[in-house]
């Protein structure tokens, strides 16, 4: 591959890779930077909606209800969905997991296992291309009387991080144009002063086999050549009279 | 007067050039991509600004409801600055009266600006009530961008390890493409100078480079070709002559003549394969780097033997096996990699990695010359890890390894 192109487009193809690939990485990171950011953001739009939730339920909890037997708790559910669009259900379970509320009635009965302890501080765990955000609920006797749990797409943070990515990486792209083109001409320049030397060396070496004068040129590289062109041409010069001293005693024979 | 072959301000040159455009390219990519995720972020705090607004207007409209004017809820500034403080990222607060006096607040910024949200608050529930104020949630317009910034020491160790990289490559490339065919010819040079002309130097593309590599292989078989020229014609006319004194005079010239030429030229100048011992940088720092990738995440004992054993194989296999070891390690490395196979991509890796030193090694190459690039992969990969947060990332290992495959090429190419 590499021997068929010379040093100034393999220089330039080196430069246009390398431009690509930090446009292209520096993108995904970014872009991973930014999922994160994304996440955090939701993290706290839902923790602001279980706070709002808990705080209603852990009042009415103070007045000595017991979690399933609570009032008003479908339109508090449903009013929270309202809050953050990217909810899929908002649900309350009890001591056990088991879904005692739910803004989506399906789940109601339905017991959740293996979800964070409660340690008074909104949790977030991925499950099943979902992500679920969690609180627990405290009696007034600082006893466990459940969590809420909020379930929220896994898409939430996704599709607006692909529309970064691609306009990151649609921009990123354009730019990469004009810096791969100025990197390029660079590079050439970088490049001219060697270039012009090797030139020399290629000419004053070309110049021996036409028994042309190989200084010439001007710009000569230093040793060892002039003493390689002076051993050549020696060598010539001394093959050159050999042959007219055999040549003469050829016409003498 | 100058040299033939480029200085070391030659290749640092072209290594600052491909950091430098790397660089450009990476700042470039920095500022779209704050000024994206600005706009993104700033849509997210607003949606739950607009949140929390509609939380306190329920609470608001219910103390309307019950007929207490705005300016006598009580507690009122208390339980805003109790939401402003569970939730930081909100920067201002406030209630305003219809002809827009502040009657309660919290939050330490002003409420106005693009980045608030103004809902309006009415006397009754139903439609059309009279607007008696109006409440304002603001989010700080600079925290998305104070966010970033908090943040950016990751895509500086990002950048980072790219420039590590680029530098390496870089200076792998000018390397192998310029100093070394350029230094075999100022050696062949200075052979020549000496009296020997028995080397003809290997293949280069047809540029610069190349041309000067050929026209001295055309001068060296051009002097072969005319002293065996002139040995044959003196042995013609020795032997076509009859008087034997002027063919003992033919002889004495030719004897002569090619006693002063020297032996240097008597044979045929060979074409000598060259070991090239640069070309094995890029493939080392590349593989390096995968390899570390791929391992980082799960490194324990097994992978630990793995590469052990991968390094035993690597030294011990036969030279001419280089170019096929070389491109089935990083093939094999980025294959592993892909499945998370860790003690096959520590395995593959060390092989590749053996394989490269011993030829290096083979070709005259001094100890750090290939430790420098295999050392220089591995802290890339170790910083461009840290950047992710994420070690032992499958797809850059994979990618790595493929990008190694191209440096394989020119091991042990023939001359």
């Amino acid at each position: 591959m590499g021997a068929s192109m010379g040093f100034p487009a393999r220089l330039a193809a080196f430069l246009a890779v390398v431009v690509l690939v930090s446009t292209l990485a520096m993108t995904a990171l970014w872009t991973q930077g930014q999922h994160r950011r994304l996440h955090a953001a939701v993290a706290s739009h839902a923790g602001f909606v279980l706070g709002e939730i808990k705080t209603a339920l852990e009042t009415r909890l103070n007045l000595g209800l017991a979690l399933a037997d609570l009032p008003q708790v479908q339109p508090l559910l449903d009013g929270a969905r309202g809050a953050m669009p990217a909810v899929l259900s908002v649900a309350v379970l009890d001591e056990d997991g088991a879904v005692v509320f739910s803004s989506s009635p399906v789940e109601v009965g339905e017991r959740l296992a293996g979800l964070p302890a409660d340690t008074g501080a909104v949790w977030a765990q991925e499950r099943g291309g979902e992500w679920l955000y969690g609180i627990g609920l405290t009696t007034s006797f600082d006893t466990s009387a459940g969590q809420i749990v909020l379930r929220v797409s896994g898409d939430v943070a996704v599709e607006p991080t692909r529309t970064f990515a691609l306009k990151l990486g649609i921009g990123g792209l354009l730019l990469a144009v004009p810096v791969i083109l100025l990197a390029g001409a660079a590079g050439l320049r970088l490049t001219r002063g060697p270039r012009r030397s090797v030139e020399a060396v290629a000419e004053t070496l070309e110049s021996l086999t036409r028994d042309a004068d190989p200084y010439a040129l001007g710009d000569v590289p230093d040793a060892p050549l002039p003493a390689f062109a002076g051993a050549v041409r020696a060598r010539l010069a001394l093959l050159a009279e050999a042959e007219r001293d055999v040549s003469r005693l050829d016409e003498m024979a | 007067m100058t040299a033939i072959v480029p200085t070391r301000r030659f290749t640092l040159g072209i290594a600052g050039t491909a950091a430098g455009a790397a660089l450009l390219a990476m700042a470039g990519v920095g500022v779209l991509g704050t000024l994206a995720a600005e706009e993104q972020l700033a849509e997210a705090r607003l949606a739950k600004a607009a949140a929390v607004g509609h939380a306190v207007q329920r609470d608001l409209h219910r103390a309307l409801g019950h007929g207490i004017p705005l300016d006598r809820v009580e507690g009122m500034t208390a339980y805003l600055q109790g939401i402003a403080e569970r939730n930081p990222d909100l920067h201002r607060l406030a209630v305003t009266a219809a002809d827009g006096r502040t009657l309660h607040a919290a939050g330490p910024g002003a409420a106005e600006g693009p980045s608030a949200v103004r809902l309006p608050l009415q006397a009754g529930s139903a439609p059309g009530s009279a607007v008696v104020g109006h409440l304002l949630v603001a989010v700080d317009p600079g925290a998305a961008r104070a966010q970033i910034a908090g943040e950016l020491m990751g895509v500086v160790l990002g950048a980072a390890a790219l420039l590590l990289l680029v530098a390496e490559l870089a200076g792998a490339l000018v390397q192998a493409a310029v100093r070394s065919p350029l230094g075999r010819l100022e050696r062949a040079l200075a052979a020549g100078a000496a009296g020997d002309f028995g080397t003809l130097l290997g293949r280069r593309p047809r540029d610069q480079v190349g041309r000067a590599l050929l026209a001295f292989n055309a001068a060296v078989f051009h002097l072969h070709e005319r002293r065996q020229r002139f040995a044959a014609h003196a042995e013609e006319v020795r032997g076509a002559v009859f008087d034997p004194g002027i063919a003992e005079q033919v002889e004495q010239t030719r004897a002569r003549a090619l006693e002063r030429l020297g032996d240097g030229g008597a044979a045929a100048p060979r074409r000598v394969a060259d070991p090239r011992p640069g070309d094995a940088r890029a493939y080392a720092a590349l593989l390096s780097a995968a390899l570390v990738s791929g391992c980082l995440g799960s490194l324990d004992a097994a992978i630990g033997l793995a590469a052990l054993f991968g390094l035993a194989v690597g030294w011990s296999v036969p030279s001419s096996w280089t170019r096929i070891d070389t491109a089935l390690a990083a093939v094999a490395l980025g294959a592993a990699a892909l499945l998370g196979a860790g003690p096959m991509v520590g395995a593959a890796g060390a092989v590749g990695l053996a394989v490269a030193a011993r030829y290096a090694r083979a070709a005259g190459e001094d100890a750090p010359s290939i430790l420098r690039p295999i050392l220089t992969g591995a802290l890339a990969a170790l910083l461009w890890s840290a950047a992710r947060g994420t070690p032992g990332a499958a797809v850059e290992a994979a990618v790595l390894a493929a990008a190694a495959l191209p440096a394989v090429l020119p091991l042990v190419r023939r001359p």
